[in-house]
């Protein structure tokens, strides 16, 4: 059997090289281990040896926000972790039930505190079970003592806790922070955070998490943690201290707020949509703002509903998850500066400074408000009011008017004037989230719509002359806007943060004031706009009742926008808003307010200004209070008609 | 079929090899995993020695009934496989992994007993295509054969299991007499394909410098993130100290730190101070570096290529072509998962969760490792009665 011996023959050869290739694995395996245990075994000797250094962090203390005023509107109060140290455990099970069991929270099970044990992947590093505040955590704390003989790896420490002492004021601004997330390792990795550390996640507290000075220099609210290392046995046993270095503290905001009309804005907010909303339901929300006219500085800035950052501090319970991610209402969105709303007739000023710097009117130039003026494209007006000049048809917010200017001015100086003054753009606010929101023109209606609809018609024009059509703005860039006419033109970056401070109280920065942008115009012509809006609130002025009898002089443009949803009804839902500035012959401050579906400004919107004013003027005697009163008596008649 | 004379076949140095890696296997086990439960230290060790007892009884059984008889039952077999193969992907994903099947006492993963079934039923087909090994058709066939369960385990995703079918491909169709210029152009293709994946990685993450982001890759690479993103660490393992690239480095520390002589037994600080994650399971070797040292490593390697020689001898003395492949498929199965094995504790190969045969502790490699075991020695059984 020739054959067979030659068959078994090439087995033979196949099976060698087989064995050769096996044989070839194991060497290189062999070499491999050769060489990190012989050639490189001293430099794996002296990392494992570092490996019983222990780094123990402390964390820093984060910064406190200040408002104009001193008061502490963030801030860091002691609270105690309870963490277990899983090698010097010696009975899991029976710990898990006794920690339980002591700690007496409904939400800390055996269960949980086994889990997290066994989850814990490093477990030389202490597994935090929870965190207690401080006045409920001393006596715990003291229970956890006693029984300190059945408690072995059971550590307890204190730690500074993000706390709010005001809850839910300002809370948009303010922002929150959060523990690290997955997302944010790469900070772990590059040195600045710990692993267990807390993160500025939104507004201030993340926009000045890490801020940095002119000359690179760090000023944020982080400050920076401190290290101890110290040398343990491979039972996490504590040997010796190797080297400190402290934690430094991080610095504090000072803020243009004034936390006393804060309060008084979100308060006249809440109420005055709480009201409407009796008749009107799809009123849920609004936002106000209001700044200093010459410097940008924000006195107060609100965002309805409300948010409490605490809430995110120690975590959302199932009921707070629910209501801040409610899709409709939307409570972390901070609508002053994320949410752009169609002006309405709050525009007008824009038009009326645009027809002006165009000298296509002037004082005398009377339009003839009528029926038969009301022709197709030309949008109809509220009432017929006959022959008006700028001043009468601001006063009563004449749409045939402002029509025929915006029309006589065109689109391009409407856009140019708009654009001046800071509406459409990003304010510049430091702030995280803030949306630049929609100037329309010809250019944009042809990026953003196809065939017929992309041209730019004279209907367009005349839409936009009061504030309906495409444009959307936030409340923001509103009293920004407001701010500029007030300030002749001239519009100031509108800022939250005054200085900062470091832990001793020095001042470490300090905000520079910047012009965002100018109207290039004849002083003339701004005040003829100024002129007109003071004349809103005096007798003929549709917000004549409101401010016609006040202790300053007010200058006012309500609107009423048409939403621009499909799904609205376009008879019945508005939105109501209100720009004003005050005093109007000597002006300091500026505000705007959208209150969403609140029909007309000067009755929903216009309370709100009212209230502001009433704290920032200092009005707020009891007269005022009783004034107050009469004002959401009021609202309910306006309704109940 | 059983005849009682067949005992007197039976290779002793194989099975006493296999009992001295068994026994070594518990004793690397009770100090690797003392301080994982501190109230039972021996917990883990008590449920290893259960399945290895188990493991044997399987392993009896796998050699009683003769491989001669398997080609009658193969194709069933085969079917059977890539049902459970396909099953596990409507059973609820763990962590976005679909591989086990809980069957109550144990989490049963198919890809480990899919391992065997496929060698069997692999042998079987090629023992019947002997003649026409030189066949394109074979070449083809064969690809399919391999490539079925291959996508299936890639898919789940295991790619560490999935490659296991790539060598046993290359192993068995060797053996089984694939011609020699063929296997060649094949393994230098296998080469380039790596290395392009890691010159694709290299300019897509600027040499290995930080993580994957969408559209980064110039090619696209059918794999899953968390596969992309370990062969990222193994070339860099500095870029993620924190998980499996913390993993690597420990490993590499502890086996280092272990020298020549090793730490002594229980002494190793970076496995008893818990410094290496998994060092009960995917990681055991690196407690035999540290603890034991190159000499305990070369021990290890050398009882283990000693079993692996004395199966190619049973591969030489079989009494068909049929034996020979089966045994030469189970010893290419043990060779690459402990060089993949090795290897990644070692810091040359990228971290998979392919488990070091009879030393990481769990029920379904060992239940399976053994069976392989038990196919050789059924094969030995059976041999050639030798003339003399």
């Amino acid at each position: 059997m020739p054959e067979l011996e030659e068959k078994n023959k090439n087995d033979y050869r196949r099976l060698f090289i087989f064995s050769i290739a096996i044989m070839v694995i194991f060497a290189v395996l062999g070499l491999r281990l050769f060489t990190l245990q012989v050639l490189q075994a001293s430099a794996y000797t002296s990392a494992a040896n570092n490996n019983q250094l222990r780094i123990i962090s402390q964390p820093a203390r984060r910064g406190n926000i200040y408002d104009a005023n001193m008061v502490e509107l963030a801030t860091s109060k002691p609270v105690f972790c309870i963490s277990i140290s899983t090698p010097d455990v010696t009975d899991k099970k029976a710990l898990a039930e006794k920690l339980a069991t002591l700690l007496d929270d409904p939400e800390i099970t055996p269960e949980s505190i086994l889990e997290a044990i066994n989850n814990n992947a490093r477990s030389y590093e202490t597994v935090l079970i929870t965190r207690l505040n401080y006045e409920e955590g001393v006596e715990k704390v003291a229970i956890l003592e006693e029984n300190r003989a059945d408690l072995g790896g059971v550590l307890v420490s204190e730690e500074p806790m993000r706390y709010y002492p005001n809850g839910s004021l300002a809370g948009h601004v303010i922002g929150t922070v959060g523990l690290i997330g997955e997302s944010d390792l790469n900070l772990v990795n590059e040195g600045n955070y710990l692993i267990n550390d807390w993160l500025g996640k939104t507004g201030l507290e993340s926009y000045y998490e890490n801020y940095m000075d002119e000359n690179g220099q760090q000023v944020g609210l982080k400050g920076q943690y401190g290290i101890m290392k110290i040398e343990v046995n491979s039972r996490n046993k504590f040997v010796s201290t190797q080297s400190t270095s402290d934690a430094v503290a991080g610095n504090s905001l000072v803020l243009t707020l004034d936390a006393k009309v804060q309060a008084a804005m979100e308060e006249s907010l809440a109420s005055t949509i709480k009201t409407i909303s009796k008749t009107r339901p799809k009123c849920q929300a609004g936002s106000a703002v209001l700044l200093d006219v010459k410097t940008g500085g924000i006195i107060a800035i609100a965002s309805y509903p409300t948010m409490d950052p605490n809430d995110f501090a120690e975590g959302l319970s199932q009921e707070q998850t629910k209501y801040y991610w409610d899709e409709n209402t939307k409570p972390t969105f901070n609508r002053a500066i994320s949410g752009a709303y169609p002006p309405g007739s709050t525009f007008k000023p824009v038009t009326a400074l645009a027809g002006l710097i165009g000298d296509v009117y002037d004082i005398n130039t009377y339009v003839n408000c009528c029926v038969s003026n009301w022709i197709q494209p030309r949008a109809r007006c509220s009432a017929e009011h006959g022959s008006v000049n700028l001043i009468k048809a601001m006063q009563v917010s004449c749409n045939t008017f402002f029509q025929e200017i915006g029309y006589r001015a065109g689109i391009d100086l409407l856009y140019d004037t708009a654009s001046a003054l800071g509406l459409g753009s990003k304010t510049g606010i430091d702030l995280p989230g803030e949306v630049s929101g929609t100037l329309a023109n010809p250019e944009w209606k042809a990026k953003n719509f196809t065939g017929w609809e992309a041209t730019w018609r004279n209907y367009d024009t005349y839409y936009m002359s009061m504030g309906q059509g495409y444009n959307q703005y936030t409340p923001l860039q509103l009293a920004n806007y407001t701010a500029a006419i007030a300030n002749d033109g001239v519009r100031m970056v509108p800022y939250l943060v005054e200085s900062i401070l470091d832990c001793e109280g020095n001042v470490v920065w300090e905000n520079e004031l910047t012009v965002g942008s100018q109207v290039d115009c004849d002083i003339e012509d701004i005040e003829l706009v100024q002129r007109a809006m003071a004349a809103v609130a005096e007798p003929g002025g549709v917000a004549y009742g409101l401010f016609g009898n006040y202790g300053v002089k007010v200058a006012v443009k309500t609107g009423t926008a048409q939403t621009g949803l499909a799904s609205d009804d376009k008879s019945k839902d508005y939105h109501g808003v209100f720009i004003a500035y005050a005093p109007a012959d000597d002006p300091q401050v500026a505000f705007a307010c959208v209150i969403e579906y609140g029909y007309h400004g000067s009755t929903s919107a216009a309370y709100v200004c009212k209230a502001v004013f009433n704290e920032y003027f200092g009005f707020n005697d009891l007269s005022a209070e009783k004034e107050n009163t009469q004002s959401t008596e009021n609202i309910e008649a306006d309704f109940a008609e | 079929m059983w005849k009682k004379r067949m005992l007197n076949n039976l290779d002793w140095p194989f099975v006493g090899l296999i009992f001295v890696l068994l026994a070594a296997s518990l004793v690397v086990l009770s100090s690797a995993s003392q301080n994982i439960i501190l109230s039972d230290p021996y917990y883990y060790v008590k449920k290893q020695a259960l399945w290895m007892v188990l493991g044997i009884v399987v392993a009896a059984i796998t050699a009683y009934f003769s491989y001669q008889t398997f080609p009658r039952w193969a194709k069933f077999a085969y079917i059977f496989m890539i049902l459970i193969l396909v099953g596990v992907f409507f059973v609820p994903s763990q962590s976005g992994v679909q591989r086990w099947y809980d069957l109550g006492f144990m989490d049963f993963q198919p890809s480990e007993l899919s391992k065997i079934i496929t060698i069997v039923a692999f042998a079987c087909f090629l023992k019947k295509r002997q003649a026409k090994m030189h066949l394109w058709s074979t070449f083809f066939l064969s690809l399919l054969f391999l490539g079925l369960p291959l996508v299936l385990i890639i898919l789940e995703p295991d790619l560490g299991t999935g490659l296991v079918f790539i060598a046993l491909w290359i192993g068995m169709m060797w053996v089984a007499g694939f011609p020699t210029k063929r296997m060649i152009i094949i393994l230098l293709i296998l080469f380039l394909l790596v290395g392009l994946i890691f010159v694709d990685l290299y300019i897509g993450t600027d040499g290995f410098t930080h993580s994957l982001e969408e559209g980064d890759l110039p090619i696209p690479l059918p794999f899953s993130n968390y596969q992309i993103m370990r062969l990222i660490i193994f070339v860099n393992p500095g870029m993620d100290p924190l998980k499996s690239g913390y993993q690597i480095i420990q490993s590499e520390v502890a086996i280092g730190s272990g020298g020549m002589l090793g730490k002594g037994y229980g002494q190793g600080s970076q496995v008893q101070g818990n410094f290496l994650p998994t060092h009960h399971t995917d990681f055991i070797f690196a407690v035999i570096g540290e603890e034991f040292g190159l000499l305990g490593c070369f021990v290890f390697l050398g009882t283990y290529l000693l079993l692996l020689l004395r199966a190619v001898r049973i591969a030489l003395d079989a009494k068909d072509m049929l034996g020979t492949l089966i045994v030469a498929g189970v010893i290419t199965m043990f060779a690459f998962q402990i060089l993949v094995n090795v290897g990644m504790t070692t810091g040359i190969m990228p971290v998979t969760g392919l488990p070091l045969p009879l030393f990481t502790y769990g029920g379904t490699s060992m239940l399976v490792s053994m069976c392989a075991l038990g196919l050789i020695i059924n094969v030995s059984l059976r041999r050639r009665e030798i003339l003399f």
